[in-house]
């Protein structure tokens, strides 16, 4: 008698020899796969520790300045390639794969202020305490020639910024004025003022290339278009700028580093209130730099440590710091958007990875999709609390840590005696300010 | 369509005269037009179906609606017989649906409304190649022949069948024969891997592996008589004589939960593979549901008339089956709770068994009854019976196999349960499937059987397998096998090497589910709790409530002796007494006096001589008997509630006086006549107060409207 019962045949369900790989037959039946989301939480959460067990971001240290690194400067060109300026005048050229100096030059007497390379990255400009713009060669000089630069600019006053057009010859500085310079002319094309003493910093526009924005110590940002005589308009804050950072993707947005502890973003066509008020910092904000992909920022800061915020929140999603590394003056985030570069005053740049627990080196295709998968996990249950917490936990220097928490009793004291005097007097005197609107003082066109 | 060919055909080629090629599709079309209105009809079914699925019209719709129904032209002028991709019927895409649409208000922001907007496309076309790679599963339950009598069981004794079921049925959780051979008195039970097993002995409960080396004893699990293994929580639930159900977590032998379940002996118990709910059978015809994470029954249901005799749960968590002492054989839905059906068997089920594709087995003595599709539509008879030499103790049906392993008085026995031929039928292909398979088809299968309804309904399934030449599309009718004939290789794997079952130990251990997440709906952790405004106003509450402040010991005063409770925060509002006060070591006391009706217990601090303050907060007027002793300083205190910031102080309207004397009328008199003399003055003095005002005023104003501010120094 025949009957029908499922048989298989071994053959199409193991391997013919050693060498192949394993068969896997799929059924994708949901009730041969239960316990889906639980399963799915628990792999979400080992995900999750197993990124805070791989956060290693701190690569390379590179010392050799003999002072306080003051800034930094990207090659447009070559990501391997980074110049810094230190506070005794020297510029350092470094090849970041064999994290060692490649040229040193004695650029200035006194700070090297500012620093920026030219687009094609043939040469590189710099600007010092004794009031000179130079232009330098990026190659270094062959045996026996001396170093010298091409082109020598003596100004009448201390230049506190410069940063090169993105397309054309044509370099902005910064000091007692904002001045336009043509690289040919050894006098600006055009200035301007605003009834201020002195700029800090100034940053060309890298998609609409004519913008530009600068911070002034009278606590504005004033913000210029090259082709005309006059600045656009300002927005006064309360407390000084002291960088200032155009998104490279949005042509409209940039953010601003300032002295009260707070980064903010400014929609360049509404400055009345900032887009977002970026906190966490427990120290004066001193410089910002967009990633490449405009998505995130970091900032350095006078309480010795960087933070990387995603440009639309308000809370920074990592912080960086080392027992050694003190006051953050510098920060670059490199062109391949993988690394950020950080230079302190105690004369070091220090190399770390943007994103902390990220493996380095190339990926096999199955580590890749384990990797995306992982990222999906964490994404779909990152507002679980047991993961939540997991994910945001950082470790803190206690001074950072006693003074954010300092910071955090002020503020509610703050708040509360608001709500208090607002309780006691008449309604609708005492209206509700928003931390956005707090810190704008105004805007003058 | 023919004609429309031919016109196509003198219009290529001028100078030949070629005639169309047959081809298969156009038989069976034709076949299918003549066949009758049933097959049209189900098409557009189809067609309906898939316009539903696919949302907005795309491109190519547009195209098609231009051409003509069901006509595209390729570039070498051919028209294509299967325009648009494969329908999936709704019934399938239903079975891989993943949760609901989230509903977007106007209000949802934009950019979340985009977020959603993708996932939720994303989640869409996995769902639709989910269901579509049903066509590509390997296996069928119907398609392999094997060739045997039925008469000839494969049986072999308890003690070869450990070796054997180690070889040949590399599933865990295969058998729970209670076999004498290993002088076993309770239940026997696989665990994670095939490598160890755990028995439950006279006395304590003891571990083995394959080779039956003892590895561990556990003397916490005693008189255990039953065991069901959770394989994604590494758990093994054992319920005892002494009514103990107990959890030990095999992985790192350590016990999770015992619970007293109060229900004396417990020797029925059914695990829901689904959600890991241990389903218990008592005497007094209940069937409660446990999890480790409450020492309560999650359900209680009562089933039968008489005791429980035996549970069995369905793979999809889906139905329950359970016989009783009352000869009854009842069906419940486990997601509603509700029974289904109830059949009597004359001399009642023992033990029940549920294959992986929903066949039922009961056992009767010595005969084993296979039923088919006891869940769904009511069943007349068994589909097969059998009779074992001895009483039946225990069956269980193999995984992905159709076997059903039945353990009895004398010895064990394996018993194949086939798929009936009298039930076959064959489907006229759809014409998708012949796409699919890309070649013709031989006559035979065209057959004209069409008793299954249902089956029509779900459509044929095509299985392919690779042959030397050329592909073979064969017909799938979803028959009722015992096992899965599918099974997937990264969960359970019968053909897995060791190495692959190491790579898997160590991957399910680190995905080991912890026990707190077992619950009736294991998928709620992926929901997003939407506390409701009054749960989270309670905590809130509750976290209010529980700061305590120094607290005295006893103290006596006047006659009554007060125990101090606890302290929580005082009504502030109240402020009779300041927070300082009784932060400055007040002496605080619990009050005799509860609050009648709240039954709360109530603290009050005293503090120098004063009026009582009776009405509380949520306890009004608790001491009225404090008031007649001349009490201090008095405040109330809640316990249970809490400090709620929001509450409505209750309504109390105040003593209305009539009449002439009445306080309102006497304090309305005083108004009017108060300071008569000196008016004139005070409306003087006021009237220039307000023109002075008013000037200021209009000054601001105009200043305003000049356009002068505090900023003009930032303008040269």
């Amino acid at each position: 008698m025949k009957v029908k019962v499922l048989s298989r045949n071994p053959d199409d369900y193991v391997r013919e020899t050693t060498k192949d790989i394993q068969r896997v037959p799929r059924n994708y039946d949901p009730s041969l796969h239960p316990f889906e989301v639980p399963r799915e939480f628990t792999r979400a959460l080992n995900a999750t520790k197993l990124e805070r067990v791989f956060a290693k971001p701190f690569l390379a240290s590179l010392d050799g300045h003999r002072d306080g690194v003051n800034c930094l400067t990207k090659h447009p060109t070559s990501l391997s390639t980074l110049l810094s300026g230190s506070c005794d005048g020297e510029v350092k050229m470094w090849n970041l794969t064999k994290r060692e100096s490649t040229r040193t030059l004695q650029a200035h007497e006194g700070f090297v202020r500012g620093m920026c390379a030219r687009f094609c990255g043939t040469s590189f400009f710099t600007v010092g305490d004794d009031q000179t713009i130079k232009q330098w060669k990026m190659e270094a000089p062959a045996h026996g020639e001396e170093e010298e630069p091409l082109n020598t600019i003596l100004g009448k006053a201390v230049y506190t910024g410069i940063d090169h057009h993105w397309k054309e010859a044509v370099f902005v500085t910064c000091g007692q004025q904002v001045d336009i310079w043509d690289e040919q002319k050894s006098s600006p094309i055009r200035t301007f003022t605003w009834g201020v003493d002195s700029f800090n910093c100034v940053r060309f526009n890298p998609v609409e290339t004519h913008l530009l924005a600068s911070c002034a110590s009278d606590r504005s940002i004033v913000l210029y278009d090259m082709r005309e005589a006059t600045p656009l308009k300002k927005v006064i804050m309360s407390l000084r700028s002291n960088t200032v950072c155009w998104n490279p993707m949005e042509a409209f947005n940039f953010t601003c580093a300032n002295e009260d502890y707070n980064l903010y973003t400014f929609d360049m066509r509404r400055l009345d209130t900032p887009k977002t008020v970026h906190m966490d910092h427990v120290s004066a904000v001193l410089d910002v730099d967009y990633s490449p992909t405009g998505r995130e920022f970091v900032s350095a800061s006078f309480d010795k440590s960087v933070r990387i915020f995603p440009k639309d929140q308000g809370r920074s999603r990592e912080v960086y710091h080392t027992k050694r590394m003190q006051h953050v003056i510098c920060v670059k985030w490199s062109s391949d958007s993988k690394y950020i570069l950080t230079g302190s005053d105690e004369m070091n740049i220090r190399l770390w990875k943007a994103n902390a627990s990220e493996k380095l080196g190339m990926l096999s295709p199955r580590e890749k999709a384990a990797f995306n998968y992982s990222e999906k996990l964490k994404e779909k249950f990152q507002h679980h609390p047991q993961i939540r917490r997991i994910a945001r936990h950082r470790h803190l220097p206690k001074p950072i840590y006693s003074q954010s928490k300092e910071l955090r009793i002020m503020k509610e004291a703050r708040r509360r005696k608001e709500r208090n005097v607002r309780k006691h007097s008449k309604p609708g005197s005492v209206p509700m300010v928003t931390e956005k609107e707090k810190h704008v003082v105004t805007v003058v066109k | 369509m023919a004609a429309h060919d031919d016109a196509e055909l003198e219009r290529a080629h001028v100078e030949k005269k070629k005639t169309a090629t047959k081809r298969y599709w156009d038989s069976t079309e034709e076949k299918g037009k003549e066949d009758g209105d049933k097959e049209g009809e189900k098409e557009g079914k189809e067609g309906e179906t898939e316009k539903k699925l696919e949302g907005g019209t795309s491109v190519v719709e547009k195209k098609k609606k231009k051409n003509g129904p069901g006509k595209q032209r390729g570039i070498s002028g051919k028209v294509d017989p299967f325009p648009g991709s494969a329908p999936i019927s709704e019934q399938k895409l239903k079975r891989f649906q993943r949760g609901k649409q989230a509903k977007m208000s106007s209000e949802t922001r934009a950019r979340l409304k985009d977020h959603l907007k993708r996932s939720e496309a994303a989640s869409e076309f996995a769902q639709k190649q989910a269901a579509r790679f049903d066509l590509l599963l390997p296996e069928d339950a119907g398609l392999r022949l094997k060739v045997a009598s039925v008469s000839a069981v494969l049986t072999s004794t308890g003690r070869s069948f450990y070796h054997r079921g180690v070889k040949t049925e590399s599933m865990n959780g295969v058998l729970n024969s209670s076999s004498a051979t290993l002088g076993l008195t309770g239940a026997s039970k696989w665990l994670h891997s095939e490598a160890m097993f755990a028995v439950a002995q006279k006395k304590w409960l003891y571990i083995y592996d394959n080779n039956g080396i003892e590895l561990h004893c556990i003397r916490k699990f005693n008189d255990v008589l039953r065991m069901q293994f959770l394989p994604y929580h590494f758990l093994l639930a054992t319920a005892s004589t002494t009514g103990f159900l107990q959890y030990l977590d095999v992985s790192v032998g350590k016990e999770v939960a015992a619970i007293c379940t109060k229900a004396g002996r417990l020797d029925v118990m059914a695990l829901n593979s689904q959600n890991a709910i241990v389903h218990l059978g008592h005497p007094t015809g209940t069937v409660t549901l446990w999890s480790p994470n409450q020492k309560e029954p999650l359900v209680k249901m009562l089933c039968h008339r008489g005791g429980v005799r035996s549970i069995a749960v369905d793979k999809t968590g889906t139905y329950m089956v359970t016989s009783g002492l009352d000869k009854r054989l009842k069906v419940f839905d486990i997601r509603a709770f509700r029974p289904l059906h109830s059949y009597f068997l004359p001399a009642g089920a023992s033990c029940l068994s549920l294959s992986q594709r929903g066949l039922l087995c009961a056992s009767t003595g010595n005969i084993v009854q296979v039923y088919q599709d006891v869940c769904n539509t009511p069943v007349k008879k068994p589909y097969m019976a059998h009779r074992v030499r001895g009483s039946v103790w225990g069956a269980q049906f193999c995984p992905f196999e159709d076997v059903l392993g039945v353990g009895h008085a004398e010895g064990f026995t394996s018993m194949l349960i086939p798929v009936q031929w009298s039930k076959l039928g064959w489907l006229t292909p759809y014409r998708t499937l012949a796409r699919l398979a890309n070649c013709c088809l031989t006559k035979g299968q065209e057959m004209q059987g069409r008793e299954r309804g249902e089956d029509m309904q779900q459509g044929a399934q095509a299985g392919f397998k690779t042959g030397p030449l050329r592909w073979h599309a064969l017909y799938r009718i979803s028959y009722r096998s015992a096992g899965e004939p599918n099974f997937d290789g990264l969960d359970a794997n019968p053909y897995r090497s060791v190495k692959q079952r190491q790579d898997w130990e160590v991957r399910a251990l680190l995905e080991k589910i912890q026990p707190e997440l077992i619950g009736l709906h294991p998928e709620q952790l992926a929901q997003v709790d939407r506390a409701t405004w009054e749960q989270r106003h309670h905590d809130k509450v509750q976290h209010l409530c529980g700061k305590a402040v120094s607290v005295s010991s006893t103290h006596e005063w006047g006659e009554t002796r007060f125990e101090p409770l606890r302290v929580v925060r005082p009504f502030m509002k109240h402020g009779v007494a300041q927070r300082g006060a009784v932060l400055a070591g007040t002496v605080i006391f619990a009050s005799p006096f509860t609050a009648g009706s709240l039954g709360l217990p109530v603290l009050c601090c005293t503090l120098g001589p004063l009026l009582p303050v009776c009405a509380a907060r949520g306890a009004p007027c608790l001491c009225c008997a404090w008031c007649s002793l001349s009490v201090l300083r008095v405040v109330l205190f809640e316990c249970a509630r809490g400090y709620d910031p929001l509450a409505k102080e209750k309504f109390i309207p105040r003593l209305k006086t009539k009449g002439r004397s009445s306080t309102g009328k006497v304090q309305k008199r005083k108004k009017q006549v108060a300071h008569e003399d000196q008016r004139d003055q005070i409306r003087e003095v006021v009237g220039k107060r307000l023109e002075k005002e008013r000037q200021k005023k209009m000054e601001k104003k105009t200043a305003d409207q000049g356009q002068r501010s505090a900023l003009d120094r930032f303008r040269k």
